[in-house]
This record gives C-alpha cells, structure tokens and sequence, in this order.
C-alpha cells in the first residue's frame, strides 16, 4: 500500500489536469486509511471518535 | 537480449520470453490457473518461460509491460468525473482494486517477481501495433489496432517503415469498436470479453434488418471515423453496458442462456455488419495515409475473422498479417519488442511464423499420468510414420481424437498442438463435436487445410494463400462445400489455418489423411471443454477424454483408448 | 473479535470512499466543467498526431 501512495502522489506530479488534485487528495486520505488498518492495533473507524 | 513481456489485470494475463530477437516462450496464465481468461498477475506464465530455458529472473535484461497503469488510472478517474454522480458502484469496486494491486505493477514485478533491472512500460495500443508490425515480414506496412480500450485510446493509425513504428491518428474513449460489439454481446446475453466470437457465429443465420436502428447508436464520417451516442450506453457509469434507451430502441435483451429467437440472430447479423462497414472505412483512409498495401492489424476486434476474411475484396490491403494472439496476450509479446528495439537501438527483425511457444511434456510423463487410469488402454508408438497412419485412418472413420502434441499454443486458437479434430464432413460432425464441447449448436467449426490446396476449396486473395493463426474466415467454393460439410457456416464460409511443413507432425497427419481420404482438411477445435481454457497438461486432456464421447487420445507418441 | 474490527473497518472506509466521491470527485467535476473542450476536425473525429514519432517515455508508467 505504501507503493500505492507512491504512484498516486506521481500521478499527481505527471497529470497535467487540474482536476485530478482534489481526488488523488482524497484517495491519499483512504489509501491512509487502509495502510493504518493494516498495520495499526487500532481499529480504524475509532480514529473519528479520538 | 533477454527480454520478458507482461500483460495483466484486465483479461488474458500472459509472459513472453525473447532472446536475441528470437521469441523463445509465450504462455498465457489461464493455461496454468485454469481460470478462462485469467487476469491475475502472471506468476506462473512467468516462471514457465524462465524454466523453459533454465533461466532465472536474474538473468532477464529488461521486462517490458503491455500499458501504462497510471494513465490508466487517469483516465478511470476521469470517466468517474464525467459521470458524476451516477457512477458510484463502479468507483467503490475500483479503488480498492487499483490501489491493492493493479496501481503497483512496478512494485509487484520488482518485489514479488524479483526483478531488479530496466522496466519499460509500453502504451498499450503502442505494445498492439509492435506485436503486429515487428512479428510481421512487411519492411513497411499500414497498422490499424482496433479494441475496447488501453489508457485511453481505442483505435490506431500507424505506420511502420524499415523498422519504425509512427503514430498516424487516434481515436479515445469512450468511442469504441471494441466496447460496441461488447455491449451487444451482452445484450445478446453472452458474456463480455469472452463470447464476442459467439456474436460473430450468430450473424451468419441473421439479416441485418437493424443497421438503421444502430446508426442512431453511432455517428461515423466517411474517413471512418466514429463518435458512439453515449446516451444509449452506459458501460461508463455502471456494470451494465447498455442503458434503457438502448432497450427502448432494439428491445428487451435476450436473458443468458435463454432461447435465441430470430430477432437475436438478425441483431447480430446487424451489428457485424456495421462493424465491417466501419473497419473497412477505416481501412480505406488508413491506406490513403500510407500508400502501401501490406497491412498489420492488432487488438480485440482483430480477432473477428468473419470481418478479416473480407478485408482483400473490399479494400485495397493486399497483403494481411494478424498475429494469432491478436488481443491482450499478444500484448505482451509487443511490448517486448519494442522494448528489444528501444534497449538495442537498431531494426527488431523478428518474424513470428510459428507460435507454438507453450509448454510441452514427455511421453513419460503422460505415461506416468495415464498409469493412475486403470479404465484406459494405450499403446506406444516408436515410430512417427505408424503413429500418423493410424491416427489418419481413424479419422477417416468418422472418429474423434483428442490431439495433445508439442508445444502448446499461444493465443485463443488451437494450432494442431491442443486440438480435438475430426473428418471435415459429413454434417452430423458438427453436432457429435459440438455435444463434446457442450457449446451451442449455432456454434460453427474451424479447419484446418493443407496450404498447398487452400485455393481449390476457397476462393482466397492468392494461389498458396497463407493463413497460419486462423483468424480469418473465407468462402468456401461452391462444388467443395459437401467435401467439409461439417465446417461450412450458414453463410458459406469457414475460418480456417493453412498448414504447411512448419507444422510438423500436425502437417504431416493431414498429409496422410489426405492421402486416404483426398481431402486435404480436417475439423480442428481447441481441446477443451465448455468454460475450461484450453488443455495445458496430460492430466487435463485425459479428464476431458474420459468424460466425454472422444473416441482417440493422442498424447505425444501415445495413443489411448477407453477399455 | 479481530473479524469483528476487520469488517467495521472495511465498512467505514467504504463510508469514507463515498465521502471521497461525493466530495472529491464532485470538486473534480467542477474544475473539470471549466476545462478546454478538444478540438476536433468538423469532418472527422480522427485525432492526428501532430508529431509523428512515439514520445520517448517508456519507462514511465504514466
């Protein structure tokens, strides 16, 4: 997954279309998600709550 | 150069191997996951090729991958933005796909394969027309790669001329042939990516009473090119290819594996030949680009050898060279070589005449396998001479042999290494061979016919026409059609592979049949059955043999018999 | 009690994608309205290739 992050932040680098920003932002955000869930003790759907 | 081609991730995942401009291996991964159409990464195509030649991957100068991944992804998201906000189901199902695997194919081939060197990532449309131009024999030639889409091109100009390959024109999605013939495919109540050729089969007991309907489906100018009405499909949004105007104009989509009625059969009837009017449009203003008469052609719709039959009469293409893995396996082979071209800076002269590239195993080892069949006989042949004349003579008979020799071959068709054949006529053949396969009896058989006689049965562009990969269907001339009556479709004609000594043992077995028989041609189908992917080893053709009414099993030097 | 976090998770990262749809690529959607339109020939929807050479990327992935 660590790998994914990679490639999306070169997609981003690479795309020249603007409107690519704010997914690859977002899909960060769940590629985030689901390293966290892989690796972390915590359960992931807490991480609002805390 | 040792250099090995990857395709994956969207159907028909394979490896191919070339050293020294010579392809070495090719196979696709479903052989070895049994899965049809496999699109899993191609571990075990992979290792095949490595061990075919004792390499390992440490001896690999280069990998070169069929398409780009990320602007594949671009243009996925850009599709969801176009069609926002109804495209939610899809965009659920392939984030997750794209970020677990199909985004990282550089991580996979370098920490899951092993590979440290050079990657090259070849465009997709750019690995079809390497694989149809570079395999070809043609110094310079028209290129036309024509399918459902790779990043975001569907379909391709090209020229290729003393070894460089130039892009002429383009056409993107959402517009393509590829996704059109797809979308009735499914609307025919076939599945996609997989039974477009059973489309193919239909239209020959239909009329095309809906061009007209389908023309409000597409806008096409007179240089072939063609804008698809997005408002009646929907392949875009959702898992459904076609939307309820699309029903509202052809009507109710046939339910799979219901009754086909007449009105199917003329749909596809119609929407085969709007295809072939716009390929061959297509084909015209490829030629008035390059002026030369040799042409190559790659991708999906390569494969519809019902339009490619029609291509030396209704275009000024004189010379056709299809490679017989056409669609996304052949891929893989393109990609590399161009990337043998790129990594060696000089002309890739690497003509493709033969694919039997697969895996093959021993006498013994079938042997070994037949042993655990107490239910078979066989019998074991020293001498090829003996082995062809009785496999002949029993398909003089009227019997049906299951034929396993050599190497496997690469691409969707079966080549005379994996195949199950019979005598050409009379009719009943077609039925007996169609309740083996399980397949539907609209379903028509291939042929398999000795090159020096191909211009007696059909009438083809020239006298020793060459057809080796079977993706062409041709006429069959009219006081023969009773001689092949069982592979003779409903609209006279029959796709066919012209076998010369190339061939090996397959070439000499139908010389024999035809000095029994003076019939230089014989049935020819994959060995396999309904929902299976061709046979790979002993044990798969055994099975199918043992489970179904083959009369013969040829495994290598072995013939078998039930007791 | 493991599966049990598992599939929480697995649904509230699902919850999360279709916030990134809604949000993420309905921004995208806005920007991209505002984008050139391509130009095409009026008598042909061919896209030449204006240089005609394959662009020396090939070992990009994009």
């Amino acid at each position: 997954m660590f790998s994914s992050l990679k490639q999306l932040i070169s997609l981003a680098g690479k795309s020249k279309k603007m409107w690519m920003i704010p997914i690859i932002l977002f899909i960060v955000i769940v590629a985030l998600l689901i390293i966290s869930a892989q690796i972390s003790p915590l359960p992931v759907f807490l991480y609002p709550i805390l | 150069m040792k250099i090995l081609g990857v395709s994956s991730f969207y159907h028909d995942s394979a490896a191919a191997l070339f050293i020294d401009g010579k392809l070495i291996s090719a196979i696709e991964e479903e052989r070895f996951s049994r899965v049809k159409h496999d699109n899993q990464f191609p571990f075990k195509a992979i290792q095949y090729c490595l061990d075919s030649v004792g390499l390992t991957i440490d001896d690999i100068d280069a990998v070169a991958y069929y398409e780009k991944p990320l602007r594949k992804f671009e243009r996925l998201l850009e599709t969801f933005v176009e069609t926002y906000p109804f495209a939610l189901k899809p965009f659920l199902q392939a984030i997750p796909d794209w970020l677990g695997q199909k985004i990282n194919v550089e991580d996979i081939i370098r920490k899951n394969v092993g590979f440290t060197k050079r990657i090259y990532f070849v465009s997709h449309h750019l690995s079809h027309a390497s694989a149809a131009y570079y395999s070809s024999l043609f110094k310079t030639a028209a290129i036309l790669t024509i399918d459902g889409v790779g990043e975001y091109q569907t379909t391709g100009l090209w020229k290729g001329d003393g070894g460089t390959l130039s892009p002429l024109a383009r056409i993107d999605f959402p517009h393509s042939i590829g996704l059109l013939y797809s979308t009735f495919t499914a609307y025919l109540g076939f599945k996609v990516n997989e039974d477009e050729y059973k489309v193919m089969g239909l239209s020959a007991y239909g009329s095309p009473e809906y061009v007209e309907d389908i023309y409000h489906l597409i806008r096409v100018k007179p240089d072939g090119s063609f804008r698809l009405n997005m408002e009646y499909f929907s392949f875009r949004e959702g898992f459904r290819m076609f939307n309820d105007k699309f029903i509202s104009l052809l009507g109710q989509p046939r339910i799979p594996g219901g009754k086909i009625e007449q009105r199917h059969k003329d749909i596809a009837a119609s929407i085969q030949k709007v295809v072939e009017e716009l390929l061959f449009a297509m084909l015209h203003h490829l030629f008035s680009l390059t002026h030369t008469t040799n042409l190559c052609m790659s991708g999906g719709v390569a494969l519809n050898a019902l339009a490619n039959g029609k291509i030396y009469t209704r275009t000024p293409f004189k010379h056709v060279h299809i490679l017989g893995a056409a669609g996304d396996s052949g891929a893989a082979l393109g990609a590399a070589l161009y990337g043998m071209r790129h990594g060696q800076k000089k002309e890739v002269n690497a003509p493709i005449t033969s694919l039997y590239t697969g895996s093959s195993y021993s006498n013994e080892s079938a042997e070994s396998v037949l042993k655990t069949y107490p239910g078979l006989r066989y019998r074991i042949y020293d001498a090829e001479q003996d082995l062809i004349q009785e496999v002949a003579a029993l398909l003089s008979k009227g019997k049906i042999v299951g034929w396993f020799w050599g190497k496997t071959e690469f691409g969707p068709r079966a080549l005379g290494a994996r195949s199950i054949l019979s005598k050409p006529s009379p009719r009943i053949m077609k039925d007996n061979m169609n309740k083996i396969k399980r397949r539907e009896e609209f379903r028509p058989f291939a042929g398999s016919i000795l090159q020096e006689h191909v211009h007696e049965y059909f009438y083809t562009p020239e006298k020793k026409y060459y057809s080796p990969f079977m993706n062409v269907c041709l006429v069959v001339r009219e006081k023969k059609r009773n001689e092949l009556a069982a592979i003779v479709h409903a609209d006279n004609t029959c796709r066919i592979q012209t076998v010369n000594i190339d061939n090996g043992r397959y070439y000499r077995l139908i010389k024999e049949y035809y000095r029994l028989t003076g019939v230089p041609c014989i049935l020819n189908t994959s060995f396999n059955v309904m929902g299976e992917p061709i046979v790979e080893h002993p044990r798969q053709a055994i099975e199918d043999f043992v489970h179904s009414r083959m009369d013969i099993l040829v495994l290598n030097n072995l013939v078998v018999t039930k007791r | 009690m493991i599966a049990l976090f598992k599939r929480l998770n697995a649904w509230f990262i699902s919850f999360v994608l279709i916030g990134v749809y809604g949000i993420g690529v309905g921004l995208a959607r806005l920007i991209y309205m505002f984008s050139a339109p391509k130009e095409t020939k009026k008598d042909s929807y061919w896209v030449y290739e204006t240089k005609r050479r394959i662009p020396d990327d090939v070992f990009s992935a994009y």
